[in-house]
């Protein structure tokens, strides 16, 4: 369904060239689990940002291809793409406080993408939105659509996140490093709430994390980033069992010997 | 006995209304002792509000305790602040923005009158040598280095007064898992090289048990069991103990 080809993301900062990305190739096929594993640096979220077309000002895409559901994305044009962004393409990101506009009640940012996206009524909008906030398990919906950012928990704030993305009913959900922020109670919960959503919506998954003890929780197969390339790529459990490249053997070792549940 | 805690409270209060009385306390350390053995590790564990950073505050003087007194081995201790160092948790609220890192390691080394101003350079030079770091850091800025580049700053800054003892207040907790792991390596060795006593404050039990030869579990500014690492996971004696072991588990 997504195939990222052969991708070089190169940052001009101030005159040197930092290579952020060279040549990621991976796939994420339908109704599909896949998670990027990799420490910092590695080229996580560049990648993910690259699918479409987010990246910073100061990065540039040498060479590759993204292609969606047969679309070149890195050729789309600007309104074509905005129709993939958001609509079929969603994202939930690490801060759920920093994506959210603190100045707008919550339930009004869910909201916008109803009437934009879908062109809804307001009245049917605003019932829509109720519904979803109650699909990702916020129990007194009605208050919560109008609280403001400030007011809700982090993890509450990352349901709405979670809200946000799917209103538009995504064919892929891009989910970078969503729990991070948060306590491992709420981690888990998120977690299973995630897992829950993606069957009953029906949606591919591409999870960037650089914890194994998520993947391995919730992944069908894993791909090791490390310094800008995928150096590996496997199903879940033989990631696991029989880890080929050095930094994937890190990174388990660092889960086995310090990690938390 | 390099560092010895005896009866130590530390409390807090709450001021209110227009005259700022007194209207509440909150004890953030009740009558916590404890003593640390020369060259060896002691961990002291307990989750978010426990008490572990007030306590490490009191032990570097940086907080005065309420009661209580910190003992600190007369004849090996000789001067206190150059003894006695911390690294702190937050390595990107703990480095100075607008100090290049060659100043933020001679300031010791200056203040202790530990090198001559010729030999500034070498000296902190082997200190990023010490921590894996390339010298042509020394001209930059910590804007320019990732977290885990700049906890191991904080760390040659730690070392820079030839300290006995060192605090290190969660010093890997805000990093990823591999980058956590060299750090830990990366001071295990650094405590062999250079005879150091740690007090490492986690509350991942994991690495506690990778660091420490002895432990020490906070719970609500009380200790609630302290004694040999090994022991204390094979054989928790206190329910909190047992439930902060159960996360650690896999």
């Amino acid at each position: 369904m997504l195939k990222i080809s052969n991708l070089h993301v190169h940052f001009d900062l101030d005159g040197t060239i930092v290579k952020a990305l060279c040549g990621v190739t991976l796939g994420v096929n339908l109704k599909e689990t896949l998670v990027v594993a990799g420490e910092s640096g590695s080229g996580k979220t560049v990648t993910a940002l690259a699918v479409t077309r987010l990246l910073p000002a100061a990065a540039r895409v040498t060479s590759g291809e993204i292609y969606f559901n047969g679309k070149n994305l890195l050729l789309l044009e600007e309104d074509a793409l905005r129709k993939v962004r958001g609509k079929e393409i969603a994202y939930i990101f690490q801060e759920p406080g920093s994506f959210l506009n603190p100045v707008y009640m919550v339930g009004d940012q869910i909201m916008e993408s109803f009437l934009l996206h879908q062109g809804l009524p307001r009245v049917e909008a605003f019932a829509e939105t109720l519904r979803l906030l109650e699909l990702v398990k916020i129990k007194d919906s009605r208050r919560v659509f109008f609280n403001y950012p400030h007011q809700l928990s982090g993890g509450m704030n990352q349901r709405v996140g979670i809200a946000m993305s799917l209103a538009c009913r995504p064919k892929l959900l891009i989910a970078d490093e969503p729990t991070t922020a948060l306590d491992v109670t709420t981690e888990t919960q998120i977690l299973d709430l995630l897992c829950e959503l993606k069957s009953s919506f029906g949606f591919s998954l591409l999870f960037i994390t650089h914890n194994l003890s998520i993947a391995r929780r919730i992944a069908d197969r894993i791909c090791v980033m490390y310094k800008g390339q995928v150096v590996e790529e496997a199903d879940a459990e033989r990631i696991f069992c029989s880890p080929q490249h050095f930094h994937t053997k890190e990174l388990i070792h660092a889960y086995q010997t310090i990690g938390t549940q | 006995m390099i560092v010895r805690a005896v009866h130590i409270s530390k409390y807090f209060s709450i001021e209110g209304g227009v005259f700022k009385r007194e209207t509440g306390l909150v004890r953030a350390l009740e009558d916590v002792s404890f003593s640390v053995e020369e060259f060896s590790t002691l961990g002291i564990v307990g989750e978010s509000g426990s008490g572990k950073t007030t306590l490490a505050k009191i032990l570097v003087q940086l907080m005065a305790p309420t009661k209580g007194v910190v003992e600190f081995d007369g004849s090996k201790i000789s001067n206190f602040r150059k003894d006695m160092q911390i690294v702190f948790q937050n390595p990107y609220a703990s480095l100075d923005p607008k100090m290049r890192i060659k100043d933020t390691l001679y300031e010791p080394l200056l203040i202790h009158r530990l090198a001559m101003p010729k030999q500034l350079r070498d000296k902190a030079r082997e200190l990023l040598d010490a921590v894996g770091i390339n010298e042509d850091a020394l001209g930059r800025f910590p804007a320019e280095f990732s977290g885990g580049q700049r906890q191991r700053i904080c760390i040659a800054r730690a070392l820079a007064t030839q300290p006995k003892c060192i605090i290190l207040d969660e010093p890997i907790s805000s990093l990823d898992l591999t980058i956590q792991l060299k750090l830990l390596d990366l001071l295990l060795r650094l405590k062999e090289r250079f005879k150091l006593t740690y007090l490492f404050i986690s509350h991942n039990l994991n690495v506690i048990k990778y660091m420490a030869d002895s432990v020490l579990v906070l719970q609500g500014g009380r200790i609630v069991e302290q004694g040999d690492m090994r022991a204390i996971f094979a054989h928790p004696s206190h329910p909190y103990t047992e439930s902060l072991l159960r996360s650690a588990r896999r």
